[in-house]
């Protein structure tokens, strides 16, 4: 990616050269996830993901559709990961072709949605009618690394917090009631995928990475930019809270050795059980704090009728 | 006391005498009225010259406008005919470098730059409607005047406001507290970019984070700050 970003040969080596002796730019160790910070506005669904300084915003919405004939059954999920200027000039407008562009919302596609992550049967209101056909749009702000950690973060956090409006179905007829007159209902949400991004740094030549004895990769967690610029491998884990991998992609790069993949998909656990938790947290606390307030509300108006 | 001004603003020179006022940067001369307009959102400064007196709006930003004289750090993207082309900016227009900028610079003695170097220079030709150029000595004195590759080291990007205060600005703090704790090389360019070498990639990375943290706070802060990351980083792998 990044055509347009000119990284100096002196910049390059001095990286490296940190990352031999065990120091990144941003004094993070090599296996420190940065500090995801969740903010849920104030319809449900609508989520904004901070990590350092990338900035991901995932919106959820929803609209009654009809089912594919093949699966009667099953409501509509698409996820739009489309990339923009404004998190970076070095995306284009409207080109969504390009091989980053693919990589992340391929990369969504299969840890989202293809894991079944939402449980689409129940979308379906008739079944072969109508169902809930269910969008989640990312839009990334910020781009400095890591975009698909965080908006995978995000279109889960959004899928956790949405509700969609309540139906009676009676025949043929079916009633949407309005959010204000019955409250809205949560989403079926099976597994909370969580994606960890390795990048591989080969300290020494290709030789040496492939016929070379010791193993001396280095491997570090959710790279920034320039890190990503300068990797000579990538590897994404998607992995939930029941210790099962959803999915794993290390699309070429640097040859890497099997149980050093391993080792990664361990550590990534420890990361992936600690953001589900805080995910699970925020979304809990949002609920709570609404609730709070409708509390308040309602016994105010009550007293004065 | 400095006034703030914003875009449109009309600048009111000394319009009682028949002094010269030269405009600087984010001032535009409106060419039918002849009014002094800022372009940009920014302090005001005024400062008096031999002919009468310049202003100029002191504004921040992250765009480098290339103007002849300034000082730069370029990376080498490429190699043309008789120069080089220079990136002073991401995403920014290249420009150039001829291999005739160099001290001592003939035809049979050419310059020795690859793809990827970093380059100290200063901006000798910036038109509006044209590349612009740079030169790696002093056009003055045809001499060798501290330009030409950097080797080694590492590159902080900072805003043009910080460059331009760590280059100008002699009472600035932020040099003077890294000297005092350990030995570098530094090379500053008005395009937003400061190259910084220490002998050990440790002090290097400590001066970096340095350079960066301090863009965000005031200068008093400078000397705890400075401390405590370089105490944080050296201390960090033992």
């Amino acid at each position: 990616m990044a055509k347009g970003i000119e990284i100096s040969t002196s910049e390059s080596k001095f990286i490296l050269e940190a990352l031999k002796q065990k120091q990144r730019l941003d004094g993070r160790t090599f296996d420190q996830f940065r500090d995801v910070d969740i903010k849920l506005g104030e319809a449900f669904g609508d989520v904004t993901v901070t990590m350092g300084k990338t900035k991901v915003h995932c919106r959820v919405s929803c609209e009654i559709a009809q089912p594919y004939e093949d699966r009667p059954f099953e409501g509509l999920f698409h996820i739009t990961t489309e990339t923009t200027p404004m998190a970076g000039a070095q995306f284009e407008n409207g080109n969504n072709t390009g091989e980053e562009e693919v990589l992340i919302s391929r990369m969504i596609e299969k840890s989202v949605r293809r894991s079944g992550a939402l449980d689409v049967e129940g979308l379906c209101i008739v079944a072969g009618s109508k169902c809930w056909s269910l969008r989640a749009d990312v839009h990334f702000l910020d781009c400095d690394g890591g975009l698909i950690d965080a908006s995978c973060i995000a279109v889960m956090t959004a899928l956790l917090h949405f509700r969609k409006p309540d139906v009676t179905v009676l025949g043929e007829k079916i009633t949407v009631h309005p959010v204000d007159e019955r409250e809205p209902v949560p989403l079926g949400v099976l597994h909370v995928p969580v994606c960890v991004t390795f990048s591989y740094f080969n300290p020494d030549d290709t030789e040496e990475n492939i016929k070379g004895e010791q193993n001396s990769e280095i491997a570090i967690i959710d790279a920034t930019l320039k890190e990503e610029l300068l990797r000579d491998g990538v590897l994404t884990v998607t992995l939930n809270k029941n210790r099962e991998v959803v999915q794993v992609s290390k699309a070429g790069g640097l040859p890497m050795d099997a149980l050093s993949l391993i080792d990664c998909c361990h550590k990534a656990y420890g990361i992936v059980e600690r953001i589900t938790d805080q995910i699970h947290r925020t979304v809990k606390e949002d609920i709570a704090s609404r609730n709070q307030y409708a509390h308040i509300l309602s016994s105010e108006n009550s007293r004065q009728n | 006391m400095s006034q703030l001004l914003l875009p449109g603003d009309l600048i009111k020179g000394n319009e009682t005498s028949d002094e010269e006022i030269s405009a600087g940067p984010g001032v535009y001369c409106d060419p039918v009225t002849q009014e002094l307009v800022a372009t940009h959102a920014g302090i005001e400064v005024v400062t008096e010259t031999k002919k009468g007196h310049a202003v100029y709006v002191n504004y921040n930003s992250r765009r480098y406008i290339p103007a002849v004289g300034d000082l730069v750090v370029g990376v080498i993207t490429g190699s043309f005919g008789d120069s080089y082309r220079v990136s002073l900016s991401n995403f920014s227009n290249p420009v150039s470098l001829s291999f005739m900028a160099f001290p001592n610079a003939s035809k049979k003695n050419r310059p020795t730059l690859k793809v990827g170097d970093l380059c100290y220079a200063r901006v000798c030709s910036a038109y509006k409607e044209l590349e612009a150029e740079i030169e790696c000595m002093d056009s003055t004195k045809g001499q060798d005047a501290g330009f030409g590759l950097l080797d080694g080291g590492m590159i902080v990007e900072t805003t043009l406001a910080y460059a331009r205060e760590l280059l100008f600005n002699e009472s600035y703090p932020l040099l003077n507290i890294l000297g005092k704790l350990v030995e570098f090389e530094v090379a500053i360019g008005v395009n937003g970019i400061v190259w910084i070498k220490t002998d050990e990639v440790k002090t290097t990375l400590a001066c970096y984070r340095a350079i960066l943290a301090c863009q965000d706070i005031p200068p008093n802060q400078f000397d705890k700050t400075i401390k405590q990351i370089f105490n944080d980083t050296l201390k960090s792998s033992d």
